[in-house]
């Protein structure tokens, strides 16, 4: 067995953690001579059971193979079955001598060791010796009694579970892999660099050890079958690159091209897996494992379907060249073609319509043209109903797995459960609303114990601290590279820029900036939607690009960067740019404005047309984008996380999409006011300033109310009369001095003046979600709750704007 | 036991459309160009499928095909040209020449099997 380095270490924990279960196993074991108890059965169970689990970090198959069997026959103990004892004691100590062997041997090597790969001979071992006794106690007695259903239908909870998670941890593993993999593929295509290569033959190894290890357990056959693909596909491309490295082979396109498909293959072979058991659904779109041994195929209907519809569409095209030639060589090679066509049909189940190629071949044969033109018609309505049955199956959805993505295989990570992260916020959210409410406590002594104050005064102090500090490092677990995110597009460029026929690069430039997993999750689709554009109707072809005197290879470059509160994502190409004016045009055609309005719009104003749903100004509707959804779903997916888009463009030059996120959307930096008597809290991001006027300076039009602030002519909307539905007249309201608290807020759609009843505190909020039933119109963006446990109404001012 | 003959000068790309078909249950040889290609027909006697590339040192694809259909013994040998999307040209003459369709580049493994399964029958 080979180890590389890295499982060489893992080899050593091994040898380090082993002891805790082997020992007085042997005792544990001979004492079922004197008869058992459950308690002596569990802690048998779990020390085979924990050998089997580490021995699986290492893929030390044979071990796991002997300790799960070793623990099935305990099962068959515990599930009350009479079995020789003898037998049994004498089978399990089998395994205990065969495991202790086995890593005597393993820590021998890791003596003599130096560094590099490690290379340890088991073969003599005996691994199949041991598992046999195994077997033999386990069928022998299954000779004496009639099968017994009940036991098999009951295997102790914790070993399914064992299995579960292993596979789970295997895929959690596997999207990591294969992440990793493609994103180091297309570094090397664009420059070779021989780490690289034994980056892509690691990350196949360990997809392979992976699916040898899960088989091990025995797995149901139709994820055997599977797993056994996955194993061959990563077992081919290790070895693809193995050649590589020793230079037995070249890098070239067809290389990149197998690796990408046995890319492809493994994920769809792997959502299989997930959905896959007992049997993988009929209807999984694109390719889906062949059940048969061995075989690695597409989903058998698709691929035959697929592979017949393309021998007959070169079958009609010939077929319509002999109509318009009806030269003999085509007429021959019409003939020739017709056999294939004729064992597709056969193959589709189609006999039905075999006759018709059978015909056509003796009747073209006798040199018949005539029957060409007759009988076209119907094949071609053959074709046109298989194409429409096809339809509905094909097109695998591509650039898959996500979580793979995200979850992170270059940087050192540690996975952490997302419900126990969700549960650690909710202790924060605790620890800050205890914060607050020793802070009110502390005001409230000062006035009657100053001797114990300054104590208490210290500790409050310190529990401040300690929260903030806990708080941003729960935040900082939520945070992800965007760089990861980033990645997954370089792919969709390739193949994009590919079947378009264009060369363009892509460029990431601030890939470590993080963001909170949440915002990342929301990001995917937006910058899919706009890296498609970019590529699609950003970028010209590389002549028209020549003609402008441009490089022939566009650019497209992700960027991301932090600026005050908030992350910034770009999308920028360096294609041909937006025409205002062809904007201009589309959207008064479309009926959005009118064209004296139009006109009197700025550029910059008229671009935000783009944002609206169904607008697209691609002059050709591609099956890319272009067809006018999309720049809408960005805007709306933005909007839901706090953020804005903004379009910049130079016609000729090129564009940049840019997002505006705010960092996090579990904290917000807010203002409490007070309205009629209760607390609101308005988010700082949309507070320009807050000011105190004179009531003299509120004037009411037929329209609404307006103020008069630093010389600006604001609108006036009365915060009481919003939230609470009233009327309410502020000259009648009695405020000191006659000064009306006001809040400017500033939204998209410019700056508004709210007046409030009285400024509380600035402080820092952790947002709860509120019910759907609660948001009313979009007024509140959620709650928070406040040190003595109330609860407070966080206002969402983009709508108090509107 | 079905045997098919894959001529390509990619190593890789010979390698794995015969790891495709091999687990299908097919008998694979390979060649590396158009020569060696039919040293191996004329070695085996009996081939049931031919995969060819069309651009290849030696003896290009097209010739290849040319040579093997001027033998009465191969006349009948299925051969499924395998081509990229631009090269439309030598395509359309490597069927004049005598083979029975083409593939596109890049195969589906799934689409590969069914393929061969069809230019043979049976």
């Amino acid at each position: 067995m080979r180890f590389l380095p890295e499982e060489v270490e893992i080899l050593a924990g091994i040898i380090e953690e082993a002891p805790d279960y082997l020992s007085g196993l042997e005792e544990r074991i001979l004492a079922l001579e004197q008869g058992w108890d459950e308690e002596l059965l569990d802690s048998l169970f779990r020390s085979f059971h924990s050998l089997k689990g580490i021995a699986g970090f290492a893929n030390l198959t044979p071990v796991v193979t002997a300790c799960h069997r070793a623990e099935d026959l305990v099962k068959e103990l515990k599930s009350g079955r009479t079995l020789p004892v003898p037998a049994v004691v004498d089978a399990l100590l089998g395994v205990t001598d065969f495991v202790q062997r086995f890593l005597e041997r393993i820590q021998n090597a890791l003596g003599t060791c130096t560094g590099g790969v490690l290379e340890i001979e088991f073969a003599d071992l005996n691994e199949r010796e041991a598992v046999a006794k195994v077997e033999n106690v386990l069928t022998v007695e299954e000779k004496v009694h009639e099968p017994v259903e009940e036991s098999q239908s009951t295997p102790p909870l914790l070993d399914e579970e064992f299995e579960k998670d292993a596979l789970r941890d295997f895929l959690g593993e596997l999207d990591e892999n294969l992440a990793h993999a493609e994103q180091t593929l297309l570094r090397l295509e664009e420059s070779f660099r021989s780490e690289d290569v034994d980056v892509l033959m690691r990350a196949f190894h360990s997809i392979k050890g992976g699916a040898r290890l899960i088989l091990s357990f025995a797995p149901e056959d139709s994820q055997a079958e599977i797993l056994r693909s996955v194993e061959k596909i990563a077992h081919h491309l290790e070895d693809l690159f193995q050649a590589v490295r020793d230079g037995k082979a070249s890098v070239d396109e067809a290389l990149f091209q197998e690796t990408y498909q046995g890319i492809d293959l493994i994920r769809n072979l792997r959502q299989a897996l997930e959905t896959g058991h007992p049997g993988i659904p009929r209807e999984v779109p694109g390719i889906a494992p062949e059940l048969k041994t061995g075989q690695i195929t597409q989903k058998e209907g698709a691929a035959t379907l697929e592979a017949f519809l393309n021998i007959a569409g070169q079958f009609l095209e010939t077929w319509d060249e002999c109509l318009s030639t009806g030269s003999q060589e085509n007429l021959a090679y019409l003939v020739r073609l017709s056999e294939a066509v004729k064992n597709g049909l056969i193959r589709l189940g189609l006999r039905d319509a075999v006759s018709l190629l059978e015909e056509l071949k003796i009747r073209v044969g006798e040199g018949d043209v005539s029957f060409l033109r007759e009988a076209r018609g119907e094949f071609v309505e053959l074709l046109e109903s298989l194409k429409e049955k096809g339809g509905r199956t094909e097109k695998p959805v591509s650039g898959a797995a996500p979580s793979a993505a995200l979850s992170g295989g270059l940087t050192h990570t540690v996975r952490v459960d997302s419900e126990k992260l969700e549960r650690m916020l909710n202790l924060v959210g605790e620890l800050l609303t205890l914060k607050n409410a020793t802070r009110t406590f502390v005001k409230k002594i000062e006035q009657e114990f100053s001797r114990v104050l300054p104590e208490a005064k210290n500790i409050t102090s310190s529990l401040e601290r300690l929260a903030v500090d806990f708080q941003s490092i729960v935040l900082s677990l939520r945070m992800v590279p965007v760089g990861e995110l980033f990645a997954r597009y370089r792919r969709t460029v390739r193949d994009l820029a590919k079947s378009l026929g264009k060369t363009i690069s892509l460029a990431v430039e601030g890939g470590e900036t993080e963001l909170d997993r949440t915002v990342i999750e929301r990001l995917g689709d937006p910058l899919t939607h706009l890296v498609r554009n970019a590529v699609d109707h950003g970028i010209e072809s590389p002549e028209e690009r020549e003609r402008s005197g441009k490089p022939r290879e566009g650019r497209v470059v992700l960027r991301a960067y932090y600026r005050g509160a908030y992350a910034f994502v770009e999308v920028e190409d360096d294609g041909r740019g937006i025409d205002p004016q062809a904007v201009r045009m589309k959207a008064v055609e479309r009926g959005i404005v009118s064209s004296e309005r139009v006109l009197q719009m700025s550029d910059q104003e008229v671009l935000s047309f783009l944002f609206v749903p169904g607008f697209s100004t691609a002059q050709v509707v591609s099956d890319v984008s272009g067809r006018g959804v999309g720049m809408d779903v960005v805007k709306t997916n933005v909007e839901s996380m706090g953020g804005r888009v903004d379009v910049e463009t130079r016609p000729g030059r090129g564009t940049t999409v840019r997002m505006r996120i705010p960092l996090s959307l579990l904290v917000v930096r807010g203002l409490m006011v007070r309205v009629a008597g209760e607390r609101y809290i308005i988010p700082l991001d949309f507070i320009r300033e807050t000011v105190k006027v004179s009531l003299e300076r509120v004037r009411e039009y037929f329209n609404g109310c307006f103020v008069e602030v630093r010389g600006e002519v604001l609108p006036l909307v009365v915060a009481e009369e919003l939230l609470l539905g009233e009327r309410v007249n502020l000259k009648t309201r009695n405020f000191d001095f006659d000064l009306v608290p006001l809040v400017v807020v500033v939204g998209e759609e410019g700056a508004c003046a709210m007046a409030v009843d009285g400024f509380l505190e600035e402080g820092e909020y952790l947002v709860k979600a509120v019910p759907e039933y609660m948001r009313g119109q979009g007024l509140i963006s959620g709650v928070t709750i406040m040190g003595d446990g109330s609860v407070v109404v966080i206002l969402n001012p983009q709508e108090l704007v509107k | 036991m079905t045997k098919v003959l894959i001529v390509d000068d990619s190593q890789m790309t010979r390698n794995f459309h015969a790891y495709i078909l091999r687990s299908a249950g097919f008998t694979v040889i390979d060649a590396v160009d158009g020569a060696d290609a039919l040293e191996k027909l004329y070695a085996e006697g009996s081939i049931d499928c031919v995969i060819t590339d069309l651009n290849m040192p030696n003896v290009d694809g097209l010739t290849f095909i040319r040579r093997v259909r001027k033998e009465e013994l191969f006349r009948d040998i299925p051969i499924i040209i395998v081509t990229t999307l631009d090269d439309n040209v030598d395509r359309k003459e490597g069927l004049r020449a005598g083979a029975n369709f083409y593939l596109v580049k890049p195969i589906q493994p799934g689409v590969l099997i069914e393929s061969v399964r069809m230019a043979i029958g049976g």
